[in-house]
């Protein structure tokens, strides 16, 4: 593994343990389930990088393989929180919401269960394991689902916004979060060509080890300009975009 | 079966305009969606804005004449509107977001 994917994913692990603490900081304020709910999760992905990147520093063999099982079982446990906020705050009322949330769950519980009894307890062979697919499909559907609420509300918002019914700080925060689930997905394809290529030559390439890791920072950079802004990013914001001069008719 | 302010506005959109139930309710989802608002979590601050600034348009393009004079009419009820405020959603995705970005 290069040193970039380790610098990486140091920055990527801490960006959600940090997150995730500032969530549950509000969460105990407000005392309300979104906040407690997206604190879960970020803490759940921090705690699974934590896991991810002990190996890489570590010489003791003997323990990769119970944290990267531990890794993976954090991090579906964090996308299934992840689907419970997506359902409560954008889908509270749909059925569909409430199956999808299922559907994810199932699929990542089977599809981990299943890598196990064909003894691919890491998850590192989708060519020979079929269960990898339908955990990592699991997966894909849950950060895509992020991405089609953020661009759909995107778009509702910016319909408000026009009538002045909507901040430019609220509509940017929709765009960043479906910019979020569109690269968590392509990221994930990625991850998947880069098992592929990994059980073809034996090794990780070097570009797609760059690619990956970019593809982990940019959606930290996002969720830390949608949950803790800096105040310049907030002014350029509103700047950039005024409120619209409304003409009735 | 509890009203909602969206079947409140519809019904006194339907009493100022002699549109039909279906007509009305039809117009006003509409309006309600091209402002980029959901039916089903709407606040009397937002229907105003709609009343105020589109429907007009839809009103005329349906062959309302007093298309200003219907809407201002609907805009008082909404004011006297019983379940106005008990209807405001605090748990929009709106609402949320804004207050996580307060992390």
């Amino acid at each position: 593994m290069e040193e970039s994917a380790y610098i990486g994913g140091v920055i990527v692990g801490l960006g959600y343990l940090i997150a995730s603490a500032q969530l549950a900081r509000l969460s105990v304020k407000t005392r309300e389930i979104p906040e407690r709910l997206l604190a879960i999760a970020f803490l759940l992905w921090g705690l699974a990088y934590v896991c991810w990147q002990i190996p890489l520093i570590l010489i003791d063999e003997s323990i990769f393989q119970p944290l990267y099982i531990a890794g993976r079982l954090l991090t579906d446990a964090g996308s299934i929180a992840s689907t419970f906020f997506l359902r409560l705050v954008f889908r509270p009322h749909s059925r569909t919401a409430t199956g999808l949330v299922a559907g994810i769950a199932a699929g990542m519980i089977l599809g981990f269960a299943g890598s196990a009894w064909l003894g691919d307890w890491e998850a590192l062979d989708p060519l020979k394991n079929p269960w990898w697919w339908l955990e990592w499909s699991a997966i894909v559907v849950s950060v895509a689902w992020i991405g089609v609420e953020g661009f759909h509300h995107y778009g509702m918002s910016k319909r408000r916004r026009r009538l002045g019914l909507c901040s430019a700080l609220d509509c940017n925060r929709y765009l960043l979060w479906g910019l979020t689930g569109a690269v968590w997905v392509i990221y994930q394809l990625s991850y998947a060509i880069q098992l592929i290529e990994f059980q073809a030559i034996g090794s990780f390439s070097a570009s797609l080890d760059a690619i990956a890791s970019a593809l982990e920072i940019i959606p930290i950079a996002f969720i830390w300009l949608i949950f803790l802004p800096p105040t310049i990013y907030q002014r350029w914001i509103e700047r950039s975009d005024p409120q619209p001069i409304v003409t009735e008719g | 079966m509890e009203t909602s302010l969206f079947d409140f506005a519809a019904q006194k959109l339907e009493q100022h305009t002699g549109f039909s139930q279906l007509e009305a309710r039809g117009t006003l989802r509409i309006a309600v969606k091209s402002a980029g608002l959901e039916p089903k979590n709407l606040t009397v601050d937002e229907l105003r804005v709609v009343f105020e600034k589109l429907m007009p348009g839809e009103l005329e393009q349906r062959g309302v004449k007093d298309s200003l004079g219907a809407c201002a009419a609907v805009v008082r009820d909404l004011e006297s509107a019983p379940i106005a405020e008990s209807k405001s959603p605090s748990n929009s995705p709106d609402d949320v977001f804004r207050r996580l970005a307060k992390a």
